[in-house]
């Protein structure tokens, strides 16, 4: 049951939004996206998305394919994805990405976001890396993140700590723009809390497991 | 299949992995000093130069001050102008002091010990209680755990300090080995009492005196000591008060008791066996006493290990002792001792400097503010025939108050 909902978590991006455009390429160098009507041995015909229809013969047909949107190469993007950190305790997690891809493989952000550990929130900053795997529409990735987990109440007896972790991914880009990403990963955190008596604290290692799921948009 | 159930596998171990909880911090281990050389007579040497603030004491024209673990400051202070170190008596573990007629009650970490002070420039030590103070230890830098103490090795009377890391889990505690509120016996003094063969100490003492009783606070404990004769103390039993007792103040017969959780009034009626008479409860904090005429006035504060989060003076009618009330409030910074002279009601306000407030009408005293001296971090005060004494954090002042509008500084010493 428990891995029936890893996987179902795991390729969530890649079973939802599967497109359904065509792309027909012509001889004469041009090209058709639409819905396909029909075919058969004479020819296709194709629904453009202004409603149009088109009829083309085999003859002038020189391939017919699946519509594979054109991610950007390099350039800015977002990633806001949530998700449950798991092991001693169970809790939410918020976290939103902002960075730049260098190229379709290297990626580098800057995050922010609210998480909840031993019952007290604290807000993530962090940066992180990531490495592409694959340059298609579908995207498994490598990523590492570093940081610092800032307390949201009682600061001053709430010190915070350091977070760190790693995570293997999946995304899948169903628009030019915009991308859904699952993951899962591994998180190390050393949080740090004053204690009642002078000069003295309490730390606490932890160690979670984190399933996310979130949208990019570049 | 099989790399799925190695993922739940791994989620299963994280999910059986406990935080690991490691609690980080100093704690003081004990240093002992066997009882025989703990014991040897106390030594009174030359003069030495005063580096901390402590408990302060004056008798006739003489100024005590008490340097934390260490003995006591001999100044003649005939001439306030020119205050003349006499020399310093070597008494280890002497926080507290208090004098009548010719002779010197004080504190040695356990033990009460007495001096015959005839002659200021040569004490000597005739007496001493053992065991009285078995709670007492060392002052410590700050509110630090203590190690777990064998009494068989002898008296603590030191601290080394040692960085301690340890799992506990979160239902984890800190070995404490006591001396919650070691600070308020390591010093503090300064109020008004006695007669003239007493002298008088600041609002934060756990000395006092009463007729031919010396009353001494350890913790939440009163001991009864009858010093009728000097050289044979006579130790009544101990009256368990119930609560963290930082001050004591002497009024008429009635014993006024500062505590971390209210004002408590015992009666005196049998010397011997102090009688809880009423109390006035606030939050946790620490609070000097001082009376004059029917009503008491408490400082309130949170400090180091006076924890809650009120800083005030209060007000309390006294006038029924059996049902004393609480009759004014007036916010303050971070008040430490205080003292009153007839209509001039000093506060040591901590990093807010001394202030001066007109009592003339209690009701109102914290309105009617007179003075400020804002560069003295004052802890406590000797205020007494129009002449202030007063230690802070980092030196001594004395003033002319006979006009309160017009303070005369009379001398000054920066530690």
């Amino acid at each position: 049951m428990k891995t029936g909902f890893l996987l179902v978590i795991l390729f969530a991006g890649c079973m939802c939004f599967a497109q359904t455009g065509m792309v027909v390429h012509l001889k004469n160098g041009s090209a058709v996206r639409g819905e396909l009507i029909s075919e058969d041995s004479t020819g296709v015909k194709i629904r453009t998305r202004d409603g149009s229809y088109y009829n083309y013969s085999l003859s002038e047909i020189e391939s017919i394919e699946k519509f594979t949107p054109s991610i950007s190469k390099s350039g800015f993007y977002n990633k806001t994805s949530v998700g449950v950190l798991g092991g001693a305790q169970i809790s939410g997690s918020l976290n939103v990405v902002n960075g730049y891809a260098f190229n379709e493989h290297f990626e580098a952000g800057f995050g922010l976001g609210i998480e909840s550990f031993v019952w007290d929130p604290y807000i993530p900053v962090f940066l992180e890396g990531r490495f592409n795997f694959l340059t298609g529409r579908t995207r498994p990735y490598v990523s590492a993140t570093a940081g610092y987990e800032v307390p949201l109440i009682d600061i001053g007896n709430m010190l915070g700590g350091l977070t760190t972790g790693a995570e293997i991914g999946m995304t899948h880009y169903f628009a030019q723009h915009v991308g859904i990403s699952t993951s899962i990963g591994y998180r190390f955190l050393y949080l740090k809390e004053r204690s009642w008596w002078d000069d003295s604290f309490i730390s606490r290692e932890m160690h979670r497991f984190e399933v996310r799921l979130g949208f990019v948009f570049r | 299949m099989k790399k799925f159930l190695g993922f739940l596998a791994i989620s299963l171990l994280f999910a059986s992995c406990e935080d690991k909880v490691t609690h980080h911090y100093i704690q003081c281990i004990p240093v002992y000093t066997d009882y025989e050389t703990f014991r040897q007579p106390a030594t009174f040497g030359g003069p030495q130069s005063i580096s901390e603030n402590g408990n302060i004491y004056i008798k006739d024209q003489y100024l005590f001050i008490v340097s934390p673990d260490k003995g006591i400051h001999f100044i003649d202070n005939s001439n306030p102008a020119y205050p003349n170190n006499l020399g310093f008596l070597n008494l280890k573990g002497c926080t507290n002091m208090a004098i009548r007629g010719n002779h010197l009650y004080a504190n040695s970490f356990i033990d009460l010990v007495i001096f015959d002070i005839s002659s200021l420039t040569n004490p000597v030590e005739v007496s001493r209680v053992e065991d009285l103070f078995p709670q007492a230890l060392p002052v410590m830098e700050k509110n630090y755990a203590v190690a777990p103490i064998d009494k068989n090795l002898g008296v603590v009377t030191a601290w080394e300090y040692q960085e301690v890391e340890e799992d506990f889990g979160d239902g984890g505690m800190i070995n404490w080995g006591g001396c919650m509120g070691c600070d308020a016996l390591t010093f503090e003094a300064a109020s008004a009492q006695n007669s003239p063969s007493t002298g008088m100490s600041g609002s934060i003492t756990r000395f006092t005196i009463i007729n031919d009783f010396l009353y001494v606070v350890d913790y939440g404990v009163l001991h009864p000591v009858q010093i009728t004769n000097p050289l044979a103390p006579e130790i009544f039993d101990p009256v368990y008060t119930g609560r963290m007792v930082e001050t004591l103040f002497p009024h008429d017969d009635l014993i006024f008791m500062g505590t971390t959780t209210g004002m408590l009034i015992y009666n005196t009626t049998d010397p011997s066996k102090p009688e809880y008479v009423s109390s006035v409860n606030h939050m946790t904090a620490c609070d000097p006493v001082v009376v004059q005429g029917n009503y008491a006035y408490v400082t309130v504060r949170t400090g180091t290990t006076c924890m809650g989060e009120i800083n005030q003076l209060e007000v309390i009618d006294i006038s029924n002792i059996y049902s004393p009330s609480r009759v004014a409030e007036f916010k303050m910074t971070n008040p430490h001792g205080l003292g009153i002279d007839g209509n001039n009601l000093f506060i040591c306000d901590g990093k807010d400097g001394l202030k001066l407030f007109d009592a003339s009408n209690p009701l109102t005293c914290g309105d009617n503010q007179l003075q400020r001296f804002k560069n003295i971090e004052a802890v406590d005060i000797i205020p007494y025939n129009n002449h202030a004494i007063v230690i802070g954090e980092n030196g001594i002042w004395q003033y002319d108050y006979s006009d309160p509008s017009d303070f005369k500084l009379l001398s000054s010493f920066s530690f």
